[in-house]
């Protein structure tokens, strides 16, 4: 019975702390062209014919689902926050974007069945870190805002440098402004000094 | 927001290419990205014209409308929804424009190696109190076999782990 209750108590002893670890058991290595993703750059726009219609469909395939979409990010541990509202992804750029080496055997389906994973070798890519302001809230003014749109639909956007990092917000102008808000913030207390940079930055508009 | 570069290995899903596990990453690089370079493409993107004839069926204007009831926030409990709108908003254009979506021939420094390979777990060691008895740099890591009998103890090395061995025979 000892025996019995000691094996019981060292199983549980023993095993409540173990962790599985993800390994990647490579069997073949090749190489690409380009794999990653590179940095903002606005002159890709330079003498692209009809990049405007291109550039606002590719905006909007990935926008609705950017930040869900496991083939864009995935969730890392942030750098800079901490807490429940902070939020931290990695890109590491699409794997469907990726230029092959044109010089090397093309892989089908039928190759390496086994291997299920399809690893990126250090590539770069980019973390995006998101966080409520902090107080106090830095001035925002007209000019850090653009606002878009038409007579009866418009969507104002801020943006500001501050620091390292980018303090943001939109707004909705068609409805009343007591009922929109700072999107970068949902404390209370925040949202009704971040309201007032909203109502002036929304003076123009009107 | 807070943007920074990164080099890291990237494990794919080889049936539906979505990212399994980032490894290895780097040391972060602040980047020095400006509003000025998010609006040149918010310009662009949501550029209206309501002059313009059949406006109303533009990508622009089409897409104007949709973000613009994306943020239509009502309510204060709409406001988580309507920020991860802006993050979706600001995030965008980091993934979307750029050199290795539009121009991949022209961009340096990236990654230049691939690997087909077969996923599998390790089971790791726990941090338990009995697992972490040390002798020097080695861990003692008491097993006991329990076949019916008494317990003899072994000392088995592996690699830079002590296993005891307990086994009731």
């Amino acid at each position: 019975m000892f025996f019995v209750i000691l094996r019981i108590a060292l199983s549980v002893l023993l095993l409540s702390d173990i962790s599985f670890q993800s390994t990647y058991d490579e069997v073949y290595q090749f190489s690409v062209g380009n794999a990653g993703l590179s940095p903002l750059n606005t002159t890709i726009a330079t003498n692209r014919f009809n990049f405007d219609s291109l550039a606002t469909a590719q905006f909007w395939w990935f926008y609705s689902s950017i930040l869900t979409d496991t083939q864009n990010v995935k969730s890392v541990q942030p750098l800079n926050c901490t807490g429940e509202l902070c939020k931290s992804y990695f890109m590491p750029g699409m794997a469907a974007a990726i230029l092959p080496d044109a010089s090397e055997p093309p892989i089908t389906a039928e190759n390496f069945t086994n291997a299920l994973s399809l690893i990126q070798h250090d590539a770069p890519g980019y973390q995006v870190e998101f966080s409520p302001i902090q107080l106090p809230i830095p001035t925002m003014t007209l000019s850090d805002c653009r606002l878009y749109g038409i007579s009866y639909v418009a969507i104002q956007i801020c943006l500001r440098n501050q620091g390292s990092s980018f303090i943001a917000g939109t707004l909705f102008p068609f409805l009343s402004f007591d009922s929109s808000m700072e999107c970068l913030s949902v404390k209370s207390v925040d949202t009704k000094q971040l309201l007032e940079y909203h109502r002036l930055a929304c003076g123009g508009f009107a | 927001m807070t943007i920074s570069e990164r080099r890291a290995t990237t494990v794919f899903d080889r049936s539906n290419l979505t990212i399994m596990d980032i490894v290895d990453l780097t040391d972060p690089t602040p980047t020095n990205y400006g509003p000025e370079d998010f609006f040149f493409f918010y310009d662009i993107i949501f550029a209206t014209d309501q002059t313009q004839l059949n406006f109303s069926t533009t990508a622009q204007y089409l897409l104007l409308t949709t973000v613009a009831s994306f943020i239509d926030l009502t309510t204060l409990s709409d406001a988580q929804a309507t920020t991860t709108k802006l993050q979706q908003l600001l995030a965008t254009p980091i993934l979307v424009f750029n050199n290795a979506q539009w121009d991949p021939t022209t961009t340096t420094n990236m990654g230049k190696s691939m690997g087909l390979a077969i996923p599998s777990y390790r089971v790791r060691r726990g941090g338990s109190m009995l697992a972490n008895l040390g002798v020097g740099y080695r861990f003692i890591h008491p097993l006991f076999i329990h076949r019916g009998g008494f317990f003899v103890f072994r000392l088995v090395c592996r690699d830079f782990t002590i296993y005891l061995f307990c086994a009731h025979s």
